[in-house]
């Protein structure tokens, strides 16, 4: 259910040139469009949906550039 | 005689951004303080507090002052020009907080970094980043220039 939650989201805030829907797990989601502001925007959606809070030390590409990446970090977060 | 010293492009580095207006609206009404907080220090949300028209004012809080929300979007794509010109890779963690448009004499937009911002730029021996702001209708534009010794 968790990558369903993060696809809606990178579907309403994204603001991608593709579909959501057609791009794989680790596809790179700055190729696919999202710009920065975007990726404020999904970060801020995606605490409010997990109810948790993105670190500083997580503010970086790598945690947002894919569906794989960010469920890797909502788990390490869940995780304690 | 005095020597005028011109940069080499090795010694200089550029980043640049654009960014849509009504976006930072759009994100202020739906996330509010949480958008205001992770982007700006107080600082900057001080100056981009003021009177605007009432076409630009979407607080819903009448004890909140009124953003300018060009200010704020100038202000956004300052910070992700500075960061294309630090150009952190994809596993350096830089908060947008940690990077602070300030202003100086006579109005002219500065920069001041801290914490992994600055420690990246002593790396690249970035010694100073010149800053220039605009905004036009529905859309903010920023321009950095670092400059390293190297």
């Amino acid at each position: 259910m968790t990558k369903a939650a993060i696809r809606q989201i990178l579907k309403d805030q994204g603001r991608l040139s593709v579909d959501v829907s057609t791009l794989a797990d680790d596809a790179d989601l700055y190729q696919a469009g999202m710009t920065s502001h975007a990726s404020v925007n999904i970060m801020l959606a995606l605490e409010g949906e997990f109810d948790l809070e993105f670190p500083d030390r997580m503010l970086k590409r790598s945690v947002f550039e894919s569906v794989d990446a960010i469920h890797a970090a909502i788990t390490e977060l869940q995780a304690g | 005689m005095t020597t005028l010293s011109i940069p080499t492009a090795a010694q200089l580095r550029l980043g640049t951004d654009v960014v849509w207006i009504p976006s930072v609206r759009a994100s202020v009404q739906q996330f509010g303080a949480r958008y205001l907080r992770r982007l700006f220090t107080a600082q900057e949300l001080l100056y981009c507090q003021g009177q605007p028209s009432p076409a630009q004012s979407c607080s819903q809080d009448p004890t909140q002052a009124p953003l300018r929300y060009d200010s704020l979007a100038a202000r956004f794509a300052a910070k992700e020009a500075v960061l294309k010109l630090l150009r952190p890779d994809a596993h350096t963690a830089i908060p947008w907080t940690a990077i602070e448009v300030t202003r100086g004499a006579q109005g002219a937009p500065g920069v001041q970094l801290i914490g992994a911002a600055k420690a990246l730029a002593q790396a690249l021996g970035i010694h100073a980043i010149v800053l220039s702001l605009s905004h036009d209708n529905d859309y903010a534009v920023a321009t950095a220039i670092g400059f390293s010794a190297v």
